[in-house]
């Protein structure tokens, strides 16, 4: 899940929209009553061919309800030994060497990651939330495939199978074991990780005193000595205390050292600070106006670039990109300090992309406006200049803006009781470029108000919660792959389904679009459309004309799209539970998004746990 | 008997692997200080393939490479396809890092390094709208093409295109005046580049030093790398290999030239400046004088093409003198066998022939003539049947021997026509005559004067001072026709191109006294040549009688005020000696008019072979700018 995603709010997440999802609820109730009515046709099959018709459906429905009392005789206490067992068994097999093996790694990590880097956080951050990861899933499926089909061949089961022990206890047990292996060594893996990341960033620079020059108000001003592949500009302010300014994304605070011998050590530069952020972003809806100023559209214009991800609005027209924010509150003004006064200001960050048509002034970035609009009463401040940049710009909105219209009784607008609507707290931002003939490019998320700067150690616990999540889900399936396929072949489905996990989008994207008629780009139809042009030979350009045969094609194929929506949400999409695009980017991970991650690993932990019962239970009457 | 049998199997099978082990041990014995190693060892060393030999023996490269078993192959993809990922998603950070990983897997690949580095400074860099950031992604391009150095000892081509990016991205760019104001003050910079410049003698700071103290110039800087280059390649310690060693051999010299070039744009039309282009003019006979290796196996040096052709003018005088009546008979003979009418046509004198005539003998004319192996075939012919008719008599042994001879000399004659066509071609390549010329007159007094008073015009014509830029400008006028008049081969290049941009400038301030140029101005042509469109100036009383007596009377006291005077004097005859086979050189030059500087273009290939896309954009917003600035003008 990267940060260009729109991140829904869990009740949204959760409930059907019309004509554009399913929501989450709805689609695990309908994935269960397939799962259930597969389970049930797949048990019958089995039993008929074992037992004959009639006797397959007394054995059916006697397991399906045997199983209820079984659930409900689960014995904790069992459990725990099973877990004990799993847990021993891992450790046997050798799990922990994984760390020893990280550990190395890690030790040349140095390497290979380059600290001199433009943006080297960026670099460490990838290196530690990526490497650790596949590291311990790669782990898990080992030991979670091949530990149920060793003990049935080695026929170690019956021992089990002889005490009082029920399979859901057996299966339960495996997994929790296996969970509490890969947690701590994930937790480990963490652990050393966030201190490689500190310790990875540490170094410090020397002034010599010698070299400043005086600047403005009583400041010293010049330059640090390099380290790490950059220096730092540096003032020092009349107290004798100063900072550097920003550079390979942190910046050093400076003291004066009392008892300095020398211009060398006259000021003490101390570590390096603002290097890991998460933001908080209150994220606004936007929506593009062409270059008459009219025809609201969620994208604007497309200069061409691959990565569609910005889309552009045209300067010195009436084009514009609006960001509606709602909930917009008191509490997301800071005080800032100017001068001799503190003000209330919102603080907007813009992260906008520059596209130009001709050069213009090199020297000069592209300028554009921007103001705020009530959305209800049309109240809107003057327009504010500023100049693009490529970085994140951060701009101190002031609480009190000059009114637009020349308006004796009211010359100022106050930024939450007139521009604000009283229902909703909706706010318009309207950015403008106005250069003629040069662009600017807008994303949904890239203008926002920054509410907050939260704590990292936090966001990074996070991002390992979704890490953790994936690698319960790839050992609960892992372990009910191994419930009915041999260790291998168990270790190649799971390997699939990892592998599905990371395009699980896409293709969740393809079904949806067909069946809700999105445009799609989708030429040819399904496979049965497919197989009429192929046998006709009619490219997948050439309309098939108005028959009714052709309703019943495309009715076929529509009921495999359904299929493959059903069955792509049987698989996990692990892309979801990959939250390391936020703190590489340094913003907050939403309480939100770790929920409908927790909502889905349950999701699915019940109906892999219930799937995997009936399997081994199917063994039991095997065997 | 089964178990037996299978026991034998095994033994058999365990012999052939001790076998096999020992000869592979044997094989592949590493070197140590006193022996030599095994064959493959031996090998490695002379075809100087090991590792330690290549480049440096880095542990972290080869950890990685070791760790993936062979999977490299793999991994390079999979890295590739990532990068392709980061770059379209704008994460430039990420991917430069896996830059630098898929060269770990692979540091001699001289491409991947070349081609990654490219990509960092020319598709990256012109991604940002700042040019700060721009500059920045263009040295992370540079310092990322220099590590290549590291991994690749002496690979010269590695070398040279890193000077490119030095000279070329640097001085070319759009924002090249931006970038050549940030390089002389990255300090941080210059010590990556004395890192990389450590196995050689030089100093960044002193052997690449600009207009400031202290301070290098980039095109200085790329000189140092073509210089490292050259003697890599002159000390045996690497090859080219298939790049043009013409091409290759000019860059240390020519560097200079773009150095001078560089500053006086900027106004710094100094001693310096002079200084540079005097050294650049002594390098560039040195280079006329270095032996290259061409295509035919011969060694050739560019020089030589003035000698050869003053040694075959005499010979081919001496040839026509001694053989002359033979070569006669054969145009006679020839003559006799053309149509009718065609003779008749080269009979009728030139004033009269009709346009057919003229046609016919214009087809004629080459055929008529004899080359030099019909006359060898025909004094052989007459002497064979002098031979038939007295087989004694000394006539026709005579002319036996003087068939013999006229053999030899034209044998000889045909392979200096020959060499002389190889090195002539070579010439023009890298525009040869052309930066000589340029290079001796821009070192001259006269030629640095001239520029000032167009440089001191232009900055009083800014401050408005639209007297004295008049006076200026008509001064250097005067001086830049005598230049021209002494160098007429600089008229058509791209230093008379910037020049015209003056010229504009001074029509334009003609233009607001009321004034236009005189349809006699010396430099009209160079204006014409480059404007889009060029409004003819009317003709007034005034201009027609006087002026061109004036000019005439200018050019002269102006040619005898020169210092440069003698030299030039000197030098006009080896620019004459070119005459006798102007025509194709000349086609050649009108057949890329456009071309701003012909050695660049033609080194061009060479270096941006499977580059990424985006050099096109580069060139047009160039072109663009070109085209922005005669609008304006016009």
């Amino acid at each position: 899940m990267g940060i260009e995603d729109t991140i829904q709010p869990l009740s949204e997440w959760l409930l059907p929209i019309p004509g554009q999802q399913l929501g989450g609820l709805l689609t695990f109730m309908i994935a269960l009553v397939i799962l259930i009515v597969c389970g049930l046709v797949f048990g019958f099959i089995l039993s008929v061919f074992r037992n004959g018709p009639f006797e397959a459906f007394y054995a059916v429905f006697g397991t399906a309800v045997k199983s209820v009392p079984e659930l409900l005789s689960i014995s904790p206490r069992r459990v725990w030994a099973m877990t004990w067992l799993a847990f021993q068994e891992a450790i046997r097999k050798k799990a922990l060497l994984v760390f020893a093996l990280f550990m190395v790694v890690l030790l040349f990590a140095g390497w290979y990651i380059n600290p001199s880097a433009e943006q080297p956080v960026r670099l460490y951050l990838t290196f530690v939330l990526t490497f650790p990861k596949w590291l311990v899933l790669l782990l898990v499926i080992a030991l979670s495939v091949f530990s149920l089909p060793d003990d049935i061949k080695r026929r170690t089961i019956y021992t089990i199978y002889t005490k009082p022990v029920l399979p859901s206890e057996l299966f339960l047990g495996r997994l929790f074991g296996f969970v509490g292996v890969g947690s701590i060594v994930l937790f480990a893996m963490a652990l050393v990780s966030y201190i490689f990341l500190l310790q990875g960033f540490n170094h410090t620079h020397y002034i010599n005193a010698d070299d400043l020059v005086a600047g403005e108000n009583g400041t010293l001003i010049g330059e640090t000595t390099e380290a790490a592949g950059h220096k730092h500009g540096v003032t020092i302010y009349p107290d004798g205390n100063g900072e550097t300014d920003r550079t390979h994304e942190h910046r050093h605070a400076i003291s004066t050292n009392e008892g300095s011998t020398g211009p060398e050590d006259k000021y003490v530069v101390h570590g390096p600070t603002d290097m890991f952020q998460a933001r908080v972003r209150h994220i606004g809806n936007v929506r593009f106006l062409d270059r008459s100023g009219k025809n609201a559209a969620p994208r604007g214009i497309n200069v061409g670039k691959e990565w569609e991800y910005f889309s552009y609005i045209e300067g010195g027209t009436f084009g514009a990109a609006i960001f509606t924010f709602d909930d917009v509150n008191e509490g997301m003004l800071t005080e800032v300090v100017e001068g001799d006064e503190t003000k209330q200001m919102l603080p907007v960050e813009f992260n906008l992309s520059v596209f130009r048509t001709y050069k213009g002034i090199i020297t000069e970035g592209i300028r554009g406006n921007y103001y705020f609009k009530n959305p209800e009463t049309g109240a809107r401040s003057i327009a504010i200049p500023f100049t693009a940049k490529e970085v994140s710009d951060l701009h101190y909105i002031p609480r009190t803006l000059s009114n637009f219209k020349a308006d004796s009784e009211k010359p100022e607008l106050d930024l939450l009781e007139d521009l604000t609507t009283e229902d909703g707290g909706r706010l318009e931002l309207w950015i403008q470029c106005v250069e003629p003939g040069q662009y600017f490019g807008v994303a949904q998320n890239t203008v926002y108000i920054l509410e907050a700067n939260r704590n990292f150690t936090m966001n990074y616990v996070k991002c390992y919660l979704g890490i953790w999540f994936q690698v319960i889900l790839v050992i609960t399936f892992g372990l009910v792959f191994s419930t009915f396929l041999n260790g291998p072949v168990a270790l190649l489905a799971s390997f699939l389904a990892l592998g599905y996990g990371s395009i699980a989008g896409e293709v969740k994207g393809l079904a949806r679009n067909v069946i809700f008629g999105e445009k799609t780009g989708w030429y040819g139809g399904g496979p049965a459309e497919a197989m009429v042009r192929l046998f006709t030979q009619k490219n997948i350009m050439t309309e098939l004309g108005d028959y009714f045969w052709v309703d019943v094609v495309k009715g076929i194929d529509m009921v495999f799209a359904f299929m493959i929506y059903a069955f792509v949400n049987m698989l996990p999409d692990y892309g979801m539970f990959d939250t390391q695009g936020f703190v590489v980017d340094g913003y907050n991970i939403p309480i939100a998004v770790v929920a409908e991650q927790l909502i889905t690993v349950l999701g699915f932990l019940v109906a892999l746990v219930a799937v995997g019962y009936f399997f081994l239970k199917s063994k039991e009457i095997a065997a | 008997m089964n178990k037996n049998k299978s026991f034998q199997h095994k033994v058999i099978y365990g012999v052939c692997m001790i076998v096999i082990l020992i000869a592979v041990s044997l094989i592949s014995r590493p070197a140590t200080s006193d022996q030599p190693g095994g064959m493959l060892a031996q090998m490695r060393r002379d075809y100087h393939i090991s590792d330690a030999q290549l480049g440096k023996v880095d542990p972290a490269s080869e950890a990685m490479r070791l760790s993936l078993l062979g999977l490299d192959g793999v991994a390079i993809t999979f890295l590739w396809s990532n990068l392709n990922e980061y770059q379209k998603t704008e994460q430039y950070t990420l991917m430069e890092a896996t830059a630098k990983t898929i060269s770990y897997l692979n540091p001699h690949l001289l491409k991947v390094w070349e081609f990654q580095a490219w990509n960092l400074s020319y598709n990256v860099s012109r991604e940002f709208d700042n040019y700060e950031h721009r500059y920045l992604w263009v040295k992370r391009g540079i310092n990322y093409h220099m590590d290549g150095t590291e991994y690749n000892y002496n690979e010269p081509r590695m070398m040279n295109s890193i000077a490119h990016f030095f000279g070329n991205k640097f001085g070319n760019a759009d924002e090249k005046v931006q970038y050549r104001e940030i390089f002389p003050e990255d300090d941080l910079f210059h010590d990556e580049i004395q890192k990389h410049l450590e196995g050689t003698a030089y100093s960044v700071t002193d052997d690449a030093e600009g207009i400031q103290e202290g301070k290098p110039d980039h095109w200085l800087v790329a000189r140092l790398w073509d210089k490292w280059a050259t003697e890599v390649v002159d000390n045996g310690l690497g090859s080219i290999g298939a790049m043009s060693p013409t091409i290759f051999y000019q860059y240390p010299a020519k560097r200079l030239m773009n150095f001078g070039e560089a500053i006086e744009k900027e106004g710094h039309i100094s001693e310096k400046a002079q200084a540079a282009w005097a050294q650049a003019y002594e390098e560039w006979k040195e280079y006329g004088d270095h032996e290259l290796p061409s295509t035919y196996g011969i060694p050739i040096k560019l020089n030589d093409s003035d000698r050869l052709a003053k040694e075959l003018k005499e010979a081919n005088a001496k040839f026509d003198e001694a053989y002359g009546k033979y070569g006669q008979e054969v145009k006679d003979a020839k003559i006799a066998k053309l149509p009718e009418a065609t003779r008749e046509a080269l009979d009728t004198p030139e004033a009269d022939r009709t346009e057919e005539q003229i046609q016919l003998v214009a087809a004629a004319k080459n055929n008529v003539n004899a080359s030099r192996a019909e006359i060898v075939k025909q004094i052989q012919e007459n002497a064979n049947a002098l031979k038939k008719e007295s087989p004694d008599s000394p006539e026709a042994k005579e002319l036996a021997q003087a068939a013999l001879e006229a053999s030899r000399e034209a044998n000889r004659l045909g392979e200096m026509d020959f060499l002389k066509g190889v090195i002539d071609r070579q010439k023009d390549i890298v525009a040869f005559n052309y930066w000589q010329t340029r290079a001796l007159s821009e070192s001259t007094d006269r030629t640095v004067e001239a520029r000032r008073l167009v440089y001191d015009a232009h900055e009083a014509y800014k401050d408005a001072n639209l007297v004295k830029a008049r006076e200026l400008y008509e001064q250097a006028w005067d001086k830049w026709a005598a230049i021209y008049e002494d160098y007429p081969s600089l008229r058509d290049d791209a230093s008379a191109d910037v020049l015209s941009d003056s010229i504009k400038e001074y029509r334009a301030l003609l233009n607001q006294f009321d004034l236009d140029i005189s349809p006699n101005f010396p430099l009209i042509d160079i204006l014409r040549a480059n404007s889009d469109a060029f409004i003819e100036p009317s003709w007034t009383p005034e201009d027609e009688p006087a002026t061109k007596e004036e000019m005439d009377d200018k050019a002269e006291s102006e040619s005898e005020d020169s210092d440069a005077k003698p030299m030039e004097a000197e030098e006009k005859p080896a620019e004459s000696d070119d005459k006798p086979e102007p025509a194709p050189a000349e086609e050649e030059a009108s057949a890329e008019p456009s071309t701003e500087k012909p050695a660049e273009t033609t080194a061009e290939p060479e270096s941006s072979d499977d580059q990424p896309a985006d050099e096109s954009t580069e060139t047009s917003d160039e072109s663009s700018e070109s085209e922005e600035t005669t609008a304006d003008d016009s």
